[in-house]
């Protein structure tokens, strides 16, 4: 039967689709319990009672189904709570629904180009911190954009890019590439470099104002599965 | 009227746009190229990348520091600087303004706070330098400039406007603008 570590386990594959970060290690998971039938429980909680619907629908619709992927397990049940649209998400996200289940009329669609948009943005942004590495090791610019992926090193960015590059059906084996997947030159690194550093920079920062919300909101950093 | 300060803040409608998005500034820039002008109030904060990349490609696109100043620079000072590098770098000092977002704070301290401010160390080295120029410019002459307020003589600079990033460069991730 599931048990607690393995709903969490899986939850733990649930990212922020803005900061591109585990849900779990985000403490944004305020509760899960499992009942000796197997029927699962899920609390979530953000930064703000006003975070953005988009976000928040995505977390909690994506909770839902990795929970339900889960082997032998029972009812499922994920609520979001303290949020100015809870309601909306939480009925929607408990139906099977979808955004526009959720938000009739306020929506011209479903939330797929958001989340490629956005993950395009965190793909930039990792490349960005492994490229900064390479070259603060002495690397040139020639060597860094022969680089195949393969030849990343083994650490939490590569592999994230590789399952970002997944994601986006990015197949070039060129270790950097731009948004939309072309390779780049050493003649373009440094420009390449240059925009991916800004993404980089508004997504470091915009999740340390999230942390630092959150903190104020429910207190400080506890293990969410003490 | 033709210049159009900009506060952005998050979406109403509709909901499956990224709620900081500011695509529709670029719109309407494009479309009214030669009659307005747009200052952005707080630079697109929390979507600095999307502003940046737009109000280089939009020749009427102004940056405005309202809440940047007051903000950050002395709560965030490291964020600030590197915020103040990347407007430099591609927006460019001739279209960045000062701003103060009096009401919520007194302009008297970040003006002065602007005049006294570089970069913290040389961590920011390949950014564009701030100099007294830039100073000026950015708390001033810009302004003067776009609402067409004479200056006078002993207080116009000499040289030539320097030159931001290219509209070319300014790819953002999206794709598009």
């Amino acid at each position: 039967m599931t048990d607690r570590a393995h709903v969490l386990d899986a939850l733990g594959t649930v990212y922020d689709p803005e900061l591109d970060e585990p849900i779990t290690s985000l403490r944004f998971v305020s509760a899960c319990d499992v009942s000796a039938e197997g029927d699962v429980d899920v609390r979530l909680r953000l930064p703000t009672p006003q975070c953005a619907p988009n976000f928040a629908f995505l977390m909690a619709a994506d909770a839902r189904d990795a929970v339900r992927r889960l082997p032998e397990v029972g009812g499922v049940t994920v609520v979001l709570e303290d949020h100015y649209t809870g309601d909306e998400i939480n009925a929607a996200v408990g139906g099977g629904g979808g955004f526009g289940d959720a938000f009739p009329g306020d929506t011209e669609g479903e939330l797929d180009a958001l989340r490629e948009l956005f993950r395009r943005k965190a793909l930039v942004a990792r490349q960005a911190r492994l490229c900064e590495a390479l070259l603060a090791a002495g690397e040139t610019a020639q060597a860094v954009t022969a680089r195949r992926l393969a030849e990343l090193p083994d650490d939490p960015d590569a592999r994230r890019c590789v399952a970002l590059r997944e994601q986006l059906g990015i197949v070039s084996d060129a270790a950097f590439v731009r948004p939309d997947g072309d390779t780049i030159t050493a003649e373009d690194l440094g420009l390449w470099l240059r925009r991916a550093r800004l993404v980089r920079t508004s997504l470091e920062a915009n999740g340390g104002i999230c942390r630092s919300l959150l903190a104020a909101r429910y207190g400080d950093p506890e293990e969410v599965a003490a | 009227m033709k210049n159009i300060h900009v506060h952005k803040g998050p979406t109403i409608w509709p909901l499956d746009k990224d709620a900081f998005d500011v695509s529709d500034v670029d719109k309407v820039a494009t479309r009214y190229r030669d009659e307005l002008n747009f200052i952005v109030e707080h630079v697109g904060l929390p979507r600095i990348e999307d502003f940046c990349f737009m109000a280089t490609q939009e020749p009427n696109v102004y940056a405005g520091l309202a809440v940047v100043t007051g903000g950050l620079m002395h709560a965030r000072p490291r964020f600030f600087a590197k915020v103040m590098g990347e407007l430099l770098f591609w927006v460019g000092e001739d279209k960045m303004l000062f701003g103060a977002d009096y009401a919520i704070w007194e302009p008297k301290w970040q003006v002065e706070g602007l005049v006294d401010w570089d970069y913290p160390d040389e961590t920011f080295s390949d950014f564009p330098a701030f100099t007294t120029e830039s100073k000026k410019k950015i708390l001033g002459l810009n302004a003067a400039k776009l609402y067409d307020v004479d200056v006078p003589e002993e207080l116009r600079l000499p040289v030539p406007d320097s030159e931001p990033a290219k509209q070319e460069d300014a790819v953002g991730v999206g794709g598009g603008a």
